[in-house]
């Protein structure tokens, strides 16, 4: 019988180390000891995790799964099925990583585990399926067409209308879940379709920014992305879009193939490198929180450390970007109706890269909306990557406390900077049929830069 | 007795079902709190009633296995940890409180989480006085268990003065309603602080106060640790009652710094803080100016009255992060939990630094000077430093907080780490009674074991 204060402390006899090194890589063995070992139980991390408010399960919490990974690095479980399991139930939120006292990331450790316990690469069809769809961007301008023609032809409203899904049984209900997924508002042409390489900035110039498309931003949001040029040239900004952006690799580390999240990472950094920029920019929190890092994941590659160091340190979120220089020739009033709008922090915007300020910011100073704060705004919405398609359960109950605190702020709109944010939110104001507007803080701007283009030409504004 | 684990568990889960849970990858993880690390217990048992957790009681009872209660295990003394094979009763989904405004209080399930408490108390003009530092996560029963207390515990009182009544399954597994105004024996009393050692509380009724109606916040440097302690002690004499007075030493201040960066002034050695509060704005006033006075005539060489709200948020900055700070100093610590009158709190304070400057580790001691608890917290790192030099430097400092008329424990509780102190400083008439209750309460010696009160000499 071992009774030891954690860490080996006074009470001490000593923590059995057994070593599972033969199971996982031993960088994954180091990394989630490593990690694992600042940690001190203090359980503050399960004041804000969300499958902990669920469950009350301590292995649903940032601090159980932490510990769970040290016990298997430690050798004091080998079956590593349910310490793999948990890497998985983690929503990667990094909400715990917001709260720790002592710098514990479970959220970037979850990933390490699930790369290191399944041998650094994705082995589902499924998902390798998935994985080789973001990394050909034809593929995602494929997927545009095919929403559009489904929306277009009619296709989508028979579908929800009649419930054609539901019928078939479990796996037809699965498939309705992730159809809900699908935006009932048009979607736009692709914008890697359209977008000309580099977009001149309008009036006086304050530099030249590099654009990075995100994936699902090209295919389902493409309007959001338009706004986002034209609100970044109507600053002043000259927009160099490059057409092979590939996918960030957030889908690919979160899948745990780590192969494949290296490769579509130097690709990036390769085609980036040579642009004569100030900034890459992107308003895609996922992708941004992924580029920030490109650094630390290449530092031990020798063609590309470098450069990668050089990519990471330029990049900026959208409206990070846009209060660090400054929204210019925006009225901060235009005499019109303010809408109520309120805001969903995107989990890999606000715990991932620490942006939590600058889009209240933007929207405070919108002179077409009145700003509500959202009541525990920073709480995940449950979308995480694909976790509303891998637990749809714990999902929707995550969704279903998100939507009703919308409902308490009698906001007409609600912005988020994230696609999976956008759409898991726009699912859940449909399904509670609240008659909110889910829209990207760049079509708000947007938005108000027309209205004072207007006000201009009618003569209302000096 | 040995424990018949096979059936126990076979009857738990058809009992209980889903609630039990027993696969090694989730029961590892009911072994720890924030101090200490023991075994897995057997199996857990996540009860959502009183009910399942009386049949949980009985059968554990009936094959002679041991009952540990656990909350959040946030706790600092070990009182969740398994000592040897058990079933572990985690509170975690008896979440219920029902707020009982217009009779200032509310009930509430053990798991219940404190803040959360409070924000709902909040919500009705009322707010759940007692606030340990771990409020974010720690639970009500929880708090029971340990007697929990927290800055404002200073002139609003512990969890036992916050308790009303309580329901407590006993290790025969009825269910007593235990009220404390009933004019009958205050039996409740017995259990706050009891440390699951007693029987496992499945409510809680606790007295909720409408918060006061204005703070002032008061901050002083002063040069030496000495000189902080005679401050608290003119503060006492002068029959001030702040609501919160908090110290923190040269250590946790220059952790803090590097922490923070907050710029404090050079040569401060040490730090008092405090808040007054009341319902009448020149009264809170008043007293924040004899507090400020009192600084001042024991030495202070800066002191500051917050203007507003942001600025006082600002001075209890440094105050609340003391505990992140020290974890950058040393990776490892021991924090410890000791009270001594107020009186006595210069010589104290002067005998610990004196200790702390002639051993190898450093020592820092923030706390809640008000009341005379402390935190030494002895720094030091497991890879390098001998750990019985880090111990006995534990029992060093425990022994002056006795020598001075002090206990062991004001807040964290006994649990299995300060046990073999308790044969130190409790009087054996005093541990004989103790042990005659603990015998007439749980005569298989299952609830808890290994916590609270000392094995017994053969």
């Amino acid at each position: 019988m071992l009774l030891a204060a954690r860490r080996g402390g006074p009470y001490s006899v000593g923590v059995n180390s057994a070593s599972t090194q033969k199971r996982v890589s031993i960088i994954t063995a180091e990394e989630l000891l490593a990690g694992s070992d600042i940690c001190v139980q203090c359980g503050v991390c399960l004041s804000v995790c969300p499958t902990y408010a669920l469950t009350g399960l301590e292995v649903q919490s940032p601090r159980g799964r932490v510990m769970l990974y040290r016990a298997a690095m430690e050798g004091l479980t080998s079956d590593d099925a349910p310490v793999l399991q948990a890497a998985y139930d983690c929503l990667d939120c990094r909400a715990c990583q917001t709260v720790c006292p002592s710098g514990v990331k479970p959220g970037e450790l979850a990933l390490e585990a699930r790369v290191g316990l399944q041998g650094g690469r994705a082995h589902q069809p499924v998902i390798k399926a998935m994985l080789f769809v973001f990394e050909h961007p034809w593929m995602l301008d494929a997927a545009n067409w095919f929403v559009r023609a489904y929306q277009g032809l009619g296709l989508q409203a028979w579908m929800r209308r009649g419930k054609v899904l539901e019928k078939f049984g479990r796996f037809g209900r699965q498939l309705a879940g992730i159809e809900a997924l699908v935006p009932s508002r048009r979607v736009h042409a692709a914008l890697r379709r359209t977008v000309a390489v580099e977009t001149p900035a309008l009036g006086e110039s304050r530099g030249r920014v590099a654009f990075f498309l995100g994936c699902v931003m090209n295919a389902v949001l493409s309007d959001a992305s338009a706004a986002t040029l034209k609100v970044l040239t109507r600053n002043g900004f000259t927009v160099v879009t490059p057409h092979d952006t590939t996918c960030c690799g957030a889908p690919h580390i979160e899948e745990g193939e780590l192969e494949g999240y290296r490769r579509v990472a130097r690709r990036n950094v390769a085609l980036f490198a040579g642009l004569d920029v100030d900034a890459i920019v992107t308003d895609c929190a996922a992708c941004g929180a992924e580029l920030k890092k490109y650094g630390k994941a290449l530092a031990n590659e020798p063609v590309y450390a470098e450069r990668a160091q050089a990519f990471s340190g330029k990049v900026y979120g959208l409206s990070e970007f846009l209060r660090h220089h400054g929204l210019r020739d925006l009225p901060s009033e235009l005499g019109a109706e303010r809408a109520g709008v309120t805001y969903q922090d995107a989990c890999h915007l606000c715990h991932g890269q620490g942006v939590c300020d600058q889009p209240r910011d933007l929207l405070r100073v919108n002179p077409l909306l009145e700003y509500r704060e959202l009541e525990q705004a920073s709480d995940c919405c449950g979308s995480a990557g694909v976790y509303n398609v891998t637990h749809p359960e714990a999902s929707q109950a995550i969704l279903d406390k998100k939507v009703e605190r919308v409902r308490k702020t009698g906001a007409t709109i609600l912005a988020a900077e994230n696609p999976g944010c956008l759409l898991q939110l726009e699912a859940g104001m449909r399904q509670h049929g609240l008659e909110v507007e889910v829209a990207h803080t760049s079509i708000l701007l947007e938005r108000a830069y027309l209205a004072a283009d207007a006000a201009r030409a009618g003569g209302e504004l000096s | 007795m040995t424990i018949t684990t096979g059936s126990l568990l076979t009857e738990l889960r058809r009992a209980l079902g889903e609630k039990v849970r027993v696969h090694e990858s989730e029961t590892l993880l009911y072994r720890y709190d924030a101090i200490a690390t023991g075994p897995a217990p057997l199996a857990v048992v996540l009860p959502e009633t009183a009910a399942d957790v009386a049949l949980t009681m009985r059968l554990c009872v009936a094959h002679g296995c041991p009952v540990v209660p656990r909350g959040a295990a946030s706790g600092l003394s070990g009182g969740s940890v398994p000592v040897g094979p058990c079933v572990t009763i985690a509170s975690n989904r008896m979440r219920g409180v029902v707020i009982d405004a217009p009779n200032l209080r509310a009930v509430v399930q053990p798991g219940v989480v404190t803040d959360d408490l409070d924000a709902l108390a909040r919500a009705e003009g009322l707010t759940y006085a007692p606030d340990p530092a771990s409020s974010r996560q720690s639970t009500l029963g929880g708090n029971v268990a340990e007697n929990a207390g927290g800055p404002r515990c200073l002139k609003r009182g512990v969890t036992a003065d916050a308790v009303l009544g309580l329901q407590v399954v006993l290790a025969d597994g009825s269910i007593v309603e235990l009220n404390r105004n009933d004019g009958g024996l205050d039996l409740a009393a017995l259990f706050i602080g009891s440390e699951g050692t007693l029987g496992f509380v499945t409510e809680i009724t606790v007295r909720l106060t409408p918060p006061p109606a204005f703070t002032r916040t008061v901050q002083a440097f002063f040069s030496s640790l000495d000189d902080a302690g005679r401050a608290v002690a003119l503060i006492t004499a002068r029959g001030l009652t702040p609501a919160k007075l908090e110290v923190m030493d040269e250590v946790s201040l220059w952790a803090v710094d590097q922490f923070l960066h907050l710029g404090f002034p050079e040569g401060g050695k040490a730090l008092l803080l405090s808040d007054c509060d009341g319902d009448d704005r020149a009264t809170v006033d008043a007293e924040a100016q004899a507090v400020l006075k009192a600084f001042q005539d024991a030495g202070a060489t800066a002191c500051s009255l917050a203007a507003d709200a942001a600025e006082a948020a600002l001075l209890w900055r440094a105050r609340k992060n003391v505990s992140p700070a020290l974890g950058n100093v040393r990776p490892n610590r021991v924090n410890e939990d000791i009270v001594v009158p107020r009186s006595k709190l210069p010589a104290v304070m002067r005998e610990i630094h004196a200790l702390a400057a002639s051993s190898p580790f450093p020592v820092a001691v923030f706390g809640h000077a008000g009341d005379g608890n402390l935190h030494p917290n002895i720094l030091f790192d497991r890879a390098h430093d001998d750990v019985a030099l880090v111990e006995a430097l534990a029992h060093e400092i425990a022994r002056i907080a006795v020598r001075a008329g002090g206990v062991l424990s004001g807040e964290h509780g006994i649990g299995l780490t300060k046990r073999g102190f308790m044969i130190e400083v409790t009087p054996p008439a005093t541990l004989a009674a103790y042990r005659r209750l603990k015998d007439a309460l749980d005569p298989n010696g299952l609830l808890n074991p290994g916590k609270l009160l000392p094995e017994r000499s053969r």
